[in-house]
């Protein structure tokens, strides 16, 4: 070990030696960050399950690829797609609609996979294969979601779990789909082949009742959710904004009771360097320790809420989000990162006044009250600057996103003013009474009338 | 002998061995709402190994800046510092911690022990940071200084003369050309403190290490093997 980095863990040491010593404030700062990394994590890892399951269904029979042909009233008669074939139009039926199951409710999708275009099919492997027949034939081969195939007993099929089916799906031939919805001769949409033949007689002439439907229209759960998860994120923000509030005294107090240990490391031949970058390290290694808690907890916390979002959004917007939280390396690295970008925010004003005090400062009352008094200069301006801001958008402001902003604005500011206030109150608190009056000479004021 | 500017003769140049503390010349001025207040005005003095030198002066006298000073853990205006015959003045901050943590040992007022060590691991700190930790030499320190038994405790369990025995345990174990002590026995009673003293100046001695006490105390002064006073930023004799 080089005498640097020998010099370096020596410090470190006797810096996290104070924690050992505070177990109680080591469990404020590391429950602080933790739970905010907690917050805002577990929200994204509701927000990725969510979106990727619209990306999903919107990738699921080529939804967001293929334009579509529908009828105005619903039904798109079966006589219409076999007079589009028959004309030389590449189209392929679906039928969907609910059907009970084994006693669930699911959306049954019926395909034809001779007819289906090459993007509708990508999502069910199975169906390029040998299996085609049995996909066929008698009972008819269903394809599901895992998590909607481990639930689902369905004699009247065979089933086979999908990763690539929407939650609450099951994908069947056409003909079985119209066995078990009762809808003989019927379709809710023909999926349009990109690559149409030709000289084909046009649309109003075969079928003149039926619309075509371009392909983002059908496929568009993103953008009716945004609102939904916009909501999300904006908590989860909050949270863990108020969470580094927690994080920020928490690290505050222990500079603040520091000091002393501080002057005597610079005394005793610590560099400033060294001890700044032992100190970011000291933060590092805390916020890595309480980031990682802080994922377990916020996965923890997605698990248990996801079954009752993925309800509401099937509820409120019919998206087929699964009850199942998977885990994404990304999502991790990136809760890491806000808990490690959370602690340094929280304790970097620290850090800067250390870095420019002289090695004496630090323990004199005096130069540490007048950085800090700067320190809380700098956050009332800050807090003024949030104010306003917060007020522009009051006036000015437009929509959902201006109103979450003009929340958090507030909030901030409110929270960034409280430590400039209470200083300014306990200032005017602190200052002499004023000598008697009449220092002149001057007589001594009249005593109170008496009482009656 | 220690040569102090203006009360003896300034010692023959010796080429073999640099003396532990040499400071040339140095000045030292603060700016007050009545103009600047001159504290240090061309201070020299040297110390070789095994000297030691009992600075007094009033208070303001600039008896702990200069003390500062010498430790590089406050700028001079002009002059200069060295220890071991290394220049602490011009040197940066790293180079300046460099030296203190080789070359000079610290004994402050306050004791300033780390709160959350034990005695055991507050005394091997320096020698720690220095890359000199001998357990044996420690060890030994310890056991002159009588505190063999405290090596489990804390700093808030000890009396404050158990204390400064610590704080002077920790500046010897890393082995320092210099001890600069700042009023070692101010916070003490006077019977702690002269035997804090008495382990002080012969610790030291027995180390090989100069050392410089700032005191107001002028019998305290007097067991030193020099004497010098601040007095309108120069050296005097007492």
């Amino acid at each position: 070990m080089s005498p640097a980095t020998s010099m370096a863990a020596v410090t470190l040491g006797a810096l996290l030696s104070h924690w050992r010593r505070n177990l109680l404030q080591l469990a404020m700062l590391l429950m602080g960050l933790a739970l905010a990394t907690a917050l805002w994590s577990g929200v994204q890892a509701l927000n990725a399950e969510a979106r990727s399951a619209y990306a999903r269904a919107a990738g699921f029979l080529g939804a967001a690829e293929l334009s579509r042909l529908e009828h105005p009233q619903g039904w798109v008669a079966q006589a219409d797609y076999v007079a589009l074939r028959r004309a030389g139009w590449l189209v392929s039926p679906v039928l969907e609609g609910r059907a009970d199951l084994g006693g669930r409710r699911v959306t049954l999708t019926g395909i034809e996979p001779l007819t289906a275009p090459p993007a509708s099919v990508a999502a069910a492997p199975a169906l390029d294969g040998p299996d085609l027949a049995g996909f066929f034939g008698p009972p008819g081969q269903g394809f599901a979601h895992p998590e909607t195939a481990r639930t689902l007993e369905a004699p009247q099929i065979t089933l086979t779990a999908d990763e690539a089916v929407p939650v609450g799906t099951v994908l069947v031939d056409i003909g079985v789909a119209q066995r078990l919805l009762g809808a003989e001769g019927r379709l809710s949409h023909l999926l349009l082949h990109p690559d149409q033949p030709r000289g084909v007689p046009p649309l109003e002439t075969v079928a003149p009742g039926l619309r075509l439907i371009p392909p983002d229209a059908s496929a568009d759960l993103a953008a009716l959710t945004d609102s939904f998860h916009l909501n999300l994120t904006a908590f989860g923000l909050l949270a863990f904004a108020v969470g580094l509030f927690i994080v920020h005294a928490a690290i505050g107090l222990a500079f603040e009771q520091r000091r002393a240990v501080f002057r005597t490391l610079r005394a005793l031949g610590v560099p400033l360097r060294t001890l700044t970058g032992v100190l970011a390290a000291e933060l590092m290694v805390l916020a890595l320790v309480a980031g990682a808690a802080g994922l377990v907890l916020g996965y923890g916390v997605a698990a248990l809420l996801l079954p009752d979002v993925a309800a509401s959004l099937r509820g409120l917007y019919g998206a087929p989000v699964p009850g199942e939280l998977g885990f994404d390396p990304v999502w991790a690295g990136a809760g890491l990162a806000m808990a490690l970008g959370g602690a340094l925010v929280a304790g970097g004003r620290s850090l800067w006044a250390l870095w420019h005090l002289p090695p004496l400062a630090p323990a004199q009352p005096r130069a540490w009250a007048v950085a800090s008094a700067r320190s809380l200069r700098r956050q009332a301006v800050a807090a003024g600057g949030l104010g306003v801001t917060a007020g522009a958008l009051a006036l000015w402001g437009q929509g959902l996103l201006a109103g979450f902003a003009l929340l958090a604005a507030l909030l901030l500011a409110a929270a960034l003013a409280v430590p400039p206030v209470l200083a300014g109150v306990l200032a005017l608190g602190a200052r002499p009474p004023p000598g008697p009056r009449g220092g002149g000479g001057g007589a001594a004021p009249p005593p109170p009338p008496p009482r009656r | 002998m220690a040569y102090i500017s203006g009360m003896s003769a300034q010692p023959a140049h010796d080429d073999t061995a640099a003396p532990a503390l040499r400071v040339q010349g140095l000045r030292k001025s603060f700016t007050t709402s009545e103009g600047p207040l001159t504290v240090l005005d061309g201070v020299s003095l040297q110390l070789e190994r095994g000297e030691s030198l009992a600075l007094t002066g009033e208070s303001g006298s600039g008896k702990s800046t200069l003390l500062h000073i010498c430790a590089g853990l406050e700028p001079a205006d002009g002059g200069t510092v060295e220890i071991d015959g290394r220049a602490m003045s011009g040197a940066s901050d790293a180079g300046r911690a460099a030296l203190r943590r080789g070359g000079v040992g610290l004994v402050f007022q306050q004791f300033n022990l780390i709160p959350s060590l034990t005695v055991a691991a507050n005394l091997s700190f320096q020698a720690r940071l220095a890359g000199r930790h001998d357990p044996d030499f420690t060890a030994d320190l310890a056991a002159r200084l009588g505190i063999e038994a405290l090596m489990r405790r804390y700093p808030e369990q000890l009396s404050g003369g158990q204390q400064q025995r610590v704080a002077v345990g920790r500046c010897l174990a890393a082995r320092p050309a210099l001890v600069l002590a700042d009023e070692p026995t101010g916070n003490l009673d006077e019977a702690t403190g002269d035997t804090v003293l008495d382990l002080l100046l012969d610790t030291t001695s027995e180390a090989g290490a100069a050392l410089l006490l700032v005191t107001h105390s002028p019998r305290l002064a007097a067991r030193c093997g020099a004497r010098a006073h601040l007095r309108a930023g120069r050296l005097d004799a007492p």
